[in-house]
């Protein structure tokens, strides 16, 4: 009794001071609130409770402590006859935290039956999402985690800014709890552009009516990939001469003439008496013969195959290189990298209890 | 009035009130056995004497877990 009178006392002199309430505040008022309960003032602990949730800012109550609130809150209207106010009290607890049970060392089965019903009645889903994702365009990486009050119908789509369904993710029942995966694409199976869009989570009822929504937007950035650059065509380094040159043909022709007249002129030059034979004449017009077979053979202009063979094969392989790194980056630049920031989410009651 | 942690059965005078914690017994003037009691836990006894129009309160109980 006397802690009571004294946090009772603390959060009233707190509530009195003039201008701003300092952090502990809310924290001060759900104490002075619990203390209230528990010596069954329960107009007292009403107030205090309903002034500590209303605190905000830096004097509000974190969620653990929201929770305790809404729980000694609800348990206090329901000791005052007001199951109105109590089931209220309960399903703002319930859309806060749908997996919230109470102390069942605290609150007698009364009570805790009421917001076991409660629960069941409330059909609303609590929606985890990682605060900043980074992700390739088409893999499944981006994780929503749905946690359900209880047993019932959702839909859950990726929407644009107004409100036009970029991809549905899920349509059907969930139990307790159900992990979802995005791949940043719409049905069309394109990747997101850049901009906001959000998660959208609806609470369906037993005629598919719509009984909550638990909004979570997401602003999602595009990062084009790097693309690989195209190989530089082949050197001339690389690649041999397709045709023959003027030098091997003009070395043979000349060469063979000379040597055919050599053979049929040169003896009779150093010796005197040397006589020209057929002999001669046939071997040096042979030489000079195959000469002019060999310039033939590589007169200038003439295609060299074997270097057009393989002057081809490194072009085909060239370009090879070329189709592969253009789809390449077709396949990148059709799956960006895309950076996903989600936001505070939000439930919004349909009219439904 | 009668408020207990954690709540248990609020006996008074061996008959069974309810769980507390519970706002508004009427009793008659007199002496009254009050006893709050739960599985796991020792039990919570005491006497009270009221006379008529008193408004008793016996909300700081607490029960202590059977060793």
């Amino acid at each position: 009794m006397i802690a009571f009178r004294l946090t009772a006392f603390a959060a009233a002199v707190l509530l009195a001071w003039p201008g701003r309430v300092s952090g502990q505040a809310g924290a001060l008022l759900l104490d002075s609130g619990i203390a209230a309960y528990q010596e069954l003032d329960l107009a007292a602990a009403t107030g205090f409770l309903q002034r500590a949730l209303s605190a905000s800012g830096d004097a509000g109550l974190t969620a653990d402590q929201r929770a305790s609130a809404l729980s000694y809150l609800g348990a206090a209207a329901y000791l005052q006859g007001s199951a109105d106010s109590a089931e209220a009290a309960y399903r703002r607890l319930v859309v806060m935290d749908p997996r919230y049970a109470l102390d069942e060392l605290l609150f007698p089965p009364e009570m805790t039956a009421l917001f076991a019903r409660v629960k069941r009645e409330t059909k609303v889903v609590h929606v985890t999402v990682p605060p900043v994702v980074r992700f390739e365009a088409g893999e499944p990486a981006y994780e929503p985690h749905l946690v359900a009050s209880s047993f019932h119908r959702i839909v859950v789509t990726i929407d644009a800014r107004d409100g036009t369904a970029v991809r549905r993710l899920f349509e059907g029942l969930i139990g307790d709890s159900l992990d979802l995966e995005w791949d940043g694409l719409t049905t069309q199976g394109d990747a997101v552009e850049a901009g906001r869009y959000q998660l959208r989570v609806e609470s369906q009822g037993p005629a598919r009516e719509p009984l909550r929504v638990v909004r979570v937007p997401l602003d999602v950035s595009v990062v084009l990939p790097d693309t690989l650059p195209h190989p530089e065509p082949p050197s001339d380094s690389v690649l041999l001469p397709e045709r023959a040159g003027r030098g091997p043909g003009l070395e043979a022709l000349v060469g063979g003439l000379a040597a055919g007249v050599g053979i049929i002129v040169l003896p009779s030059l150093v010796a005197s008496d040397a006589q020209l034979s057929g002999t001669r004449i046939v071997v040096g017009s042979s030489v000079a013969i195959a000469g002019v077979f060999g310039f033939l053979r590589n007169r200038p202009g003439a295609p060299i195959s074997a270097n057009v063979e393989h002057n081809q094969a490194v072009r085909e392989s060239w370009q090879v290189e070329v189709d592969r790194a253009a789809d390449e980056n077709r396949r990148r630049l059709a799956r960006p990298r895309l950076v996903v920031e989600a936001g505070e989410p939000s439930t919004i009651g349909l009219g439904a209890p | 009035m009668v408020n207990s942690t954690p709540w248990g059965r609020l006996v008074i005078d061996g008959e069974l009130i309810g769980n507390t914690p519970q706002l508004a017994v009427d009793l008659a003037p007199g002496v009254h056995t009050i006893r709050v009691e739960r599985d796991g836990y020792e039990p919570f006894e005491q006497q009270i004497r009221i006379q008529s129009r008193d408004t008793v309160r016996l909300t700081s109980i607490t029960l202590g877990p059977t060793p």
